[in-house]
């Protein structure tokens, strides 16, 4: 396994069984591994001695205050920063033999979505998700057909041809949302996906996200926000200070009474959030989505 | 990898860059062309003043005034002999009949006082037309004509050495003026048009960070903005050679015999010019695309 289950979900602090492909054996539906990994910026340690495997197809959060290393994380495997300690393995690139000119072609296989969407402000809907296919080398008929698809399949394609800045924040997120999927990538992470949203444009944007997830790419989701993560049955890394201090499987949700009624007022009023993950009602949210937005 | 669809991209890219920014764009261009029109109006400058030394040497013969009673056949062979000698181009004989013409037609009014003189005082003389390599090298020149002078049948030789050795140092001091403007001015030049070029990258920073992000490699980044810089060096360089042609059409007019550019050179600068425009966006997009 790639990691450690814990049925007692009281993992805290618990470090997770490591095999490095370099030296051991390798799980084969790992797509993403840390090992021992540390990132300093002289003195001041972003994240220490981080270990984390992420198979093929899993869900996780990624939770902590502000400051914890989460964007860290997510900047070390879309390399934009280099561990300094350690090796960060995602697919088919090694932290510690990369070189510079294949990072395009590792981001390529990622999809990111951030808080603050990171849209070109100056092009419209459809230019903004063609680019990611523009740089992979698409011809133009292939990029059209594909563009529309994942436009469809976010309730955009109808604001195709407007400017992403006439756009509201949650539509915006679906803009970059879609231009992450474009490209079939594996691997989704995504940067306080809702920090900027209204708390029911959130439910959809997250509801997209385990869509995605449930076609069969990973998604790294990281926020601050406990009180949401519990409502899924999903994956949960802590991180705090730089270090990961629980690696939780969570089978079920287990909310306590107060919680849930908090939850339940922000998210979904008149839904119940254990129900969150059945498909049907995963449908009702995205078509909650198409309607909402042009209402 | 990249096909036809990425290459229209980037041209069509590059357009819509500049009709996105058409005023900091158009600010661009007008500061470009300000400062390759300094280069221009320098190498001007330049191609005049070297002109000018040049007709100055060109007007430098040598004059051999000869022995008198020298006789007709001794002449001749006299002159064969100078036209063989390495060096010179072209021996005219000058009887002293033409040289006291040509010094009436020197004197022009004062003419008459040659009505004085009862006899001509005027020796035969040859007027000797040396190379142009000779003319270049005063030691040369001096040494050529010690070797005519020596001749049997020369009297005397007289020539402008000093006034070439005074050029020569002109001119040395010119090129080397010449060199060190020339260099400050072309780096100036690119310096502004980095700078120029860099104002325009500022503004599309963040642009240049999700292009990365999504996984553009730093040549498709860069390929709209080299395009479209070096589409506005075209539009400076064009810009300074009109107006620059226009000034000396004018100068023409009033003053005349200045010389310009020739067509390749015209060609030449423009071709610079967008090279500079290109070269300016590399330099100044080059601290963006660090990964």
């Amino acid at each position: 396994m790639n990691r450690v289950p814990d049925p007692d979900r009281t993992a805290a602090g618990a470090s997770p069984t490591t095999f490095d492909p370099l030296q051991g054996p390798l799980d084969p539906r790992t797509i993403i591994s840390a090992y021992h990994v540390d990132l300093r910026y002289g003195n001041h340690y972003a994240l220490r001695d981080v270990n984390l495997q992420v198979a093929n197809g899993e869900f996780i959060f990624v939770v902590g205050p502000s400051g914890a290393g989460k964007s860290s994380l997510l900047r070390l495997l879309t390399m934009d920063e280099f561990p300094t300690e350690g090796r960060v393995i995602v697919g088919r690139f090694v932290s510690s033999r990369m070189k510079r000119s294949r990072i395009p072609l590792l981001r390529r296989e990622i999809g990111v979505i951030f808080q603050d969407f990171r849209l070109l402000e100056d092009r419209d809907v459809f230019d903004n998700v063609a680019f990611a296919q523009m740089v992979v080398g698409v011809g133009s008929a292939e990029i059209k057909r594909n563009v529309t698809r994942v436009l469809n399949w976010v309730g955009l394609y109808h604001k195709r041809k407007q400017k992403v800045i006439t756009l509201s924040g949650g539509e915006q997120q679906r803009v970059a949302i879609a231009r992450a999927i474009v490209n079939s990538p594996k691997i989704l992470l995504a940067d306080e996906p809702t920090g900027n949203l209204d708390p029911e444009v959130s439910q959809e944007v997250i509801d997209l996200l385990f869509r995605i997830n449930n076609a069969g790419t990973a998604v790294i989701m990281c926020t601050h926000d406990h009180i949401m993560v519990r409502q899924y049955g999903e994956r949960v890394v802590k991180l705090e200070e730089g270090r990961i201090t629980a690696d939780v499987q969570r089978y079920r949700p287990q909310v306590s009474r107060k919680e849930k009624a908090v939850a339940e007022k922000a998210y979904r009023p008149h839904e119940e959030g254990a129900q969150r993950r059945q498909p049907e009602s995963w449908e009702r949210a995205v078509l909650d989505v198409d309607g909402g937005e042009e209402g | 990898m990249y096909g036809a669809t990425q290459m229209r991209y980037l041209v069509r890219e590059a357009f819509l860059g500049l009709a996105r920014r058409r005023i900091s764009g158009s600010v661009a261009v007008l500061i470009m062309g300000s400062a390759l029109l300094m280069l221009a109006l320098f190498s001007i400058i330049t191609i005049n003043l070297d002109a000018i030394l040049q007709s100055l040497r060109g007007n430098v013969d040598a004059e051999a005034f000869l022995e008198e009673g020298l006789e007709e056949g001794q002449r001749q062979n006299l002159q064969q002999e100078l036209l063989s000698l390495d060096g010179v181009d072209a021996v005219y004989f000058i009887s002293p009949k033409q040289a006291i013409e040509e010094f009436r037609r020197d004197l022009g009014e004062d003419a008459s006082l040659l009505d004085v003189l009862d006899e001509n005082p005027l020796p035969a003389s040859f007027r000797i037309r040396l190379a142009k390599d000779v003319i270049h090298d005063a030691d040369r020149m001096e040494e050529l004509l010690g070797v005519i002078g020596r001749f049997p049948g020369v009297d005397e030789v007289v020539s402008q050495v000093d006034l070439i050795r005074h050029l020569d140092h002109l001119g040395r001091v010119f090129v080397i003026v010449d060199l060190v403007v020339g260099l400050l001015v072309l780096i100036s030049a690119i310096f502004v048009i980095s700078n120029t070029v860099r104002l325009t990258v500022e503004e599309r920073a963040r642009s240049i960070d999700i292009m990365k992000q999504v996984g553009a490699t730093n040549w498709f980044i860069r390929m709209p903005f080299l395009l479209s810089g070096a589409l506005q060096g075209a539009l400076a360089g064009a810009l300074a050679m009109g107006l620059l042609m226009i000034a000396h059409r004018v100068l023409q007019n009033e003053v005349g015999g200045v010389y310009f550019f020739g067509p390749g050179q015209i060609v030449g600068f423009i071709v610079l010019s967008t090279l500079l425009g290109a070269v300016g966006s590399a330099t100044a997009l080059r601290r963006h695309l660090r990964i």
